[in-house]
């Protein structure tokens, strides 16, 4: 039974609209108060979010801010409730990145259509990796692409976690989605926080991520993300293995080797001013890159220094 | 105690919902997640002062939701898994004393001060992951916060009969719930998610060989509890030292020198946290702090 | 010593311990006098307490050494038999002293 917060009254000045809802096998859950909808949000996130602009103030901005910027929940349709002075004014939809618009005075059958449309649309347009929730192969295209249109000079970044297959055949697969997850989580937290303008992060799937920042963060990006990384990491571990510094394992020939604990590689493609036309060649480069950081023990990332792009 | 008026008590206290936190503490994360230049980890020393938002952004990230169920032990580790949007929405949520009374903040610095000195000895000790320890001995008090909240006619109750019968709080709580403050604290944990190796010693706090996977970690909190209490700072809630467990003793295996050496540490870094206490403080009274609203 | 907010202090204390920045560098060694210049930047940088040597701020409520020492050896009064804390008890007492000098 999918769940909609609502935040704001105003939708509800038309009685109907909650039997409407209701009806169709919807959780309703009217919210009036800022910090109660965070809390929701934090606590126990509906599937659907309906908010009044003008919501408690500037609450709106709060709530969508919050929302959006988090991980998880950037698969949970935001419908934006507006007067009609409000579309007279002009909505800047950098400050509300919501899904779907309800013009009141709204009719409860409105709704109803509008989130059920919602609902469609998200299992239609994203790419998501159903683990991590991050965009997929396709989203990612397009934004290399994008960068590589950019007036900004970029950084594509690719992420891979080593000794990540003897990991999860040691541990068991629901482990190796534990790591998976972590790291995503690692990786959007730091470019978040230290790069956000411009930035991008992507899962390409299994353990391989790819972030996009502009150029000039690249380095700080990367090295918080080690940083971070080694904090986090033995919560992943058996203290014993730890310890160790390592398990043993079969490798791919089937051969009883032991492999170092988990670390990360990032080989990280500056996209410089004209040095790449076309996505594929930025994969190209990566992977020449990977094939060298990921011959370095431990955690590393290295930057690709050349001026020009050389076919392999 | 029958044991059905045991597991009401136990229900009331399942019902904890936002536990408050200190004025003074609210006013400087709100302060410093409005500016854009504060960083996770500034938000993160301050955060990791107080107990009550500690245990719930473990709770957060423990959470079936976040992915990582029983998993997560330290706070450095908590804050980089949710991010900073997450932690300012947990600030701008947190909920504070309506009336705060001088043992709520006593409580508090007693919680502190624990930590300091569980770190302090898990380093000297040795452990392996000293901040998983000071972060157990932050929150191991919990249960004394949910009692006061869930169920304020016994918590009275308990508060007249330490001094009726001049008994510790813990002898109280048995008599009037048949459960004290470490059980409540384990189970709460229990219920967040947390992971074993913080709810133990948190259960364990007064009797550390109970534990059976944790009994290390219960015991240095078990003697930090204890010394932090004998160097007078902060109020557990009743005034005596109680008695130290001679297994629990023997098991940290502290000598003398050790002995020096932890005090002269903790008191060392207990200025700083008084300084910190002062400022809090201030910040509760000072003219521009916001009043939640 | 004694710790006191930025806010309570005045030219002529004396810093009984080093002020530290955020990232742990030495702002202001221990031993330096206190004077109006210095307090006016240590207020601009947001210092918010320091740590200064005697007791210059009296402090309403604050106990004295007597009762401070007669409440410490009152908290352990119940576990006079328990040789470690017995040990404690007593470097605790010294520190107190020590601490007002």
């Amino acid at each position: 039974m999918a769940r909609i917060l609502v935040a704001g009254s105003v939708i509800f000045d038309c009685p109907e609209t909650r039997v409407v809802l209701e009806a169709k096998g919807y959780q309703v859950i009217p919210c009036r108060d800022v910090h109660a909808a965070i809390a929701y949000f934090l606590e126990d996130p509906p599937d659907i979010l309906i908010l009044e602009k003008g919501f408690a103030g500037n609450g709106d901005k709060d709530l969508i801010r919050m929302v959006s910027a988090c991980l998880q929940k950037t698969n949970i349709p935001i419908l934006l409730v507006v007067q009609q002075e409000d579309m007279k004014d002009g909505i800047d939809w950098q400050e509300f990145p919501v899904d779907d618009l309800l013009c009141c005075p709204v009719m409860p059958e409105t709704v109803l259509t509008r989130v059920q449309l919602a609902e469609a649309r998200m299992n239609r347009v994203f790419d998501n990796n159903p683990l991590s929730k991050l965009p997929g192969n396709t989203s990612i295209l397009n934004a290399i692409q994008k960068a590589l249109d950019s007036e900004v000079s970029m950084a594509v970044c690719y992420v891979d976690i080593d000794n990540f297959k003897p990991y999860n055949d040691h541990y068991g697969f629901a482990r190796g989605d534990d790591v998976i997850l972590m790291v995503a989580r690692v990786l959007v937290n730091v470019v978040d926080e230290i790069a956000r303008e411009h930035s991008f992060v992507g899962h390409v799937g299994g353990d391989d991520y790819v972030f996009i920042v502009s150029e000039d963060k690249a380095v700080a990006v990367c090295e918080k993300v080690l940083e971070n990384f080694v904090v986090v990491r033995n919560m992943f571990i058996e203290p014993e293995d730890v310890k160790k510094g390592g398990f043993v394992e079969k490798d791919r020939q089937g051969r009883e080797t032991s492999f170092g604990l988990l670390s990360i590689s990032i080989a990280v493609i500056p996209t410089g001013h004209g040095k790449f036309d076309h996505f594929g060649q930025v994969s190209a480069a990566a992977s020449q890159m990977k094939h060298k950081v990921k011959a370095l023990d431990g955690n590393n990332y290295l930057v690709d220094q050349r001026d020009f792009y050389s076919p392999p | 105690m029958e044991d059905a008026k045991r597991q009401g008590f136990k229900a009331a206290l399942r019902e904890t919902k936002n536990l408050p936190t200190l004025p003074g503490i609210v006013v400087k994360l709100t302060r410093m997640a409005d500016d854009p230049d504060s960083t996770t980890e500034q938000m993160g020393r301050v955060l990791s002062k107080d107990h009550i938002l500690a245990a719930k952004l473990l709770m957060l990230v423990n959470s079936a939701f976040y992915g990582f169920p029983q998993r997560i032990s330290s706070l450095s580790s908590a804050m980089i898994l949710l991010g900073f949007n997450v932690v300012k929405s947990l600030i701008i949520s947190a909920s504070i004393f309506e009336m705060m009374e001088k043992q709520d903040v006593e409580l508090w610095e007693h919680s502190l001060g624990c930590a300091v000195v569980c770190n302090v000895v898990a380093k000297r000790i040795g452990v392996e992951e000293p901040e998983e320890v000071s972060t157990a001995g932050l929150i191991h008090d919990i249960g004394k916060v949910a009692i006061k909240m869930e169920l304020p006619q016994e918590y009275a109750k308990i508060t007249r009969l330490m001094q009726e019968r001049k008994i510790t709080m813990r002898q109280a709580e048995l008599e009037v719930l048949g459960l004290d403050h470490a059980e409540a604290g384990a189970w709460l944990t229990k219920i967040w998610n947390l992971p074993p190796r913080l709810i133990e010693p948190i259960g364990c706090h007064h009797d550390p060989l109970q534990a059976k996977a944790e009994q290390l970690s219960s015991a240095i909190i078990h003697f930090s509890d204890i010394l932090i209490r004998g160097m007078g700072y902060g109020h557990a809630g009743d005034d005596k030292v109680p008695k130290l467990d001679k297994q629990a003793w023997e098991l940290l295996g502290l000598s003398q020198e050790d002995i020096d050496q932890v005090i002269d540490e903790v008191e060392e870094k207990l200025w700083e946290v008084k300084g910190f206490s002062l400022e809090i403080q201030a910040e509760a009274e000072a003219p521009d702090s916001a009043a939640k609203s | 010593m004694q710790q006191i907010l930025c806010s309570q202090a005045r030219e002529g204390m004396v810093l009984a311990k080093d002020i530290m920045t955020p990232e742990g560098r030495v702002l202001c060694g221990k031993g330096t006098p206190l004077t109006t210049s210095l307090l006016s930047r240590l207020e601009k940088m947001d210092m918010v307490y320091v740590t200064v040597e005697g007791h210059p701020i009296e402090v309403p409520g604050e106990k004295t050494l007597q009762q401070e020492l007669q409440e410490t050896e009152e908290r352990f009064s119940n576990v006079t038999k328990i040789a470690p804390l017995m040990y404690i008890k007593k470097r605790i007492l010294q520190k107190l002293v020590d601490s007002r000098r």
